[in-house]
């Protein structure tokens, strides 16, 4: 495993991380995702890697299948090979887990 | 010397469905109607376009996979992936049209046709959901548009999920002051209007420090909005809603009838990331 995958850890865990973030390494940004459930889980990215792997670990922390799920940022879709450098993304941003929905309507 | 009689109240009646005809027709132009298929080439495009695994498309941040892709088959039911693909390119379509105008002066192929496409913004299909489950506050509706300004746009396009089973099309129209609303089930939808004019306000407090001046504003609904005849094409009825808002047409000109055949064609747009109108 490269430094980069990310493990997510919880919300507890990450006030101590942000800390550390705040004095640490600017480099690195802390990403809050939050479900359309509301539940959050808390990542901390460098903010030149790629987001495919912080979709793909959220993914797998949450058990869905990660084609059935879409991520935003600030209304924008998060393509894989977007970077947070790429979105212009900040330290304690929030992206958007959103599902698909569909429509057709029988009666 | 000619006589002239009184008409009868039956002459009157009689006299008044022509003349309805004749306003109809001022008012609502007649459309080309549309063609029952692609020519033979697209079509054999459109079907290999249907056989091609993985990721069939990208554009903008935008894609469709194989799977997205066979929602347009006939009958199937359009999932957020086909809708905002095509209301990306329905937005790319109208930057560019932006664009050739701002250069409009010294370039000679500027057509008429451009001058149609309206400058408009398109929210994705999860807008309405962020903005109805959460709110604008809680939702940071106000980041969306972070790097748009929507008061100096013609029209913003909103397509609409309604507890995942039906589309329809919303509209904040600032060249004609109406909020509108397209639904081909033509359900009541004072949700929407409402939906909106909480929207506008909030994002008028946000931006321009100032509540939003509904004066001359209207819900708008029009009569003749086309209708589904089954229980499987909203999305397709919302995705041309959508495409004939971004050219400011008043009418539709399509029908239940041209479903198959803008199926058909969606693909092929898809497929090559181009719009085939305007």
């Amino acid at each position: 495993m490269s430094e980069e995958q990310q493990v997510p850890f919880t919300s507890q865990q990450d006030m101590n991380q942000q800390d550390d973030t705040k004095t640490g390494d600017p480099e690195t940004i802390n990403v809050k995702v939050v479900s359309s459930s509301g539940d959050e889980v808390f990542f901390k990215i460098k903010r030149t890697t790629q987001l495919r792997k912080l979709l793909g670990a959220y993914a797998n922390k949450v058990g869905k299948d990660v084609n059935t799920i879409r991520f935003l940022y600030d209304g924008t879709r998060i393509s894989e090979t977007d970077t947070p450098h790429s979105l212009e993304m900040e330290d304690n941003d929030t992206i958007d887990v959103m599902v698909e929905q569909v429509g057709g309507y029988s009666s | 010397m000619a006589t002239y009689e009184n008409p009868t109240l039956n002459g009157l009646n009689l006299r008044q469905p022509s003349k309805d005809n004749a306003i109809d027709q001022y008012l609502r132009p007649q459309h080309t109607p549309l063609p029952s298929s692609l020519s033979d080439e697209d079509e054999a495009e459109v079907d290999s376009l249907l056989k091609q695994p993985g990721v069939v498309s990208r554009y903008a941040k935008e894609q469709v996979s194989d799977k997205d892709l066979a929602r347009l088959k006939p009958d199937g039911w359009l999932n957020d992936e086909i809708i905002n693909f095509y209301g990306a390119l329905i937005m790319g379509r109208s930057n560019d049209a932006k664009e050739n105008r701002s250069n409009e002066t010294n370039n000679e192929d500027f057509t008429a046709k451009e001058s149609q496409i309206l400058d408009v913004h398109y929210f994705s299909t999860f807008f309405w959901e962020k903005l109805t489950r959460d709110g604008y506050e809680k939702g940071r509706l106000a980041r969306w548009t972070k790097k748009v300004d929507i008061f100096s746009k013609d029209v913003v396009l909103i397509p609409v999920n309604h507890n995942n089973i039906h589309w329809t099309a919303a509209a904040i129209n600032f060249r004609k002051q109406r909020l509108e609303s397209y639904d081909s089930m033509s359900f009541d939808r004072s949700a929407v209007f409402k939906g909106l004019r909480d929207y506008l306000d909030a994002e008028h407090r946000d931006k321009r420090k100032a509540p939003f001046d509904f004066t001359g504003w209207e819900d708008y609904v029009s009569k003749d909005t086309p209708q589904q005849e089954n229980g499987d094409d909203c999305g397709v009825f919302t995705c041309q809603f959508l495409e004939c808002l971004s050219r400011g047409e008043e009418t539709f000109n399509f029908s239940q009838d041209d479903i198959p055949y803008l199926r058909r064609r969606m693909i092929w747009e898809i497929g090559r990331s181009k719009l085939r109108t305007g």
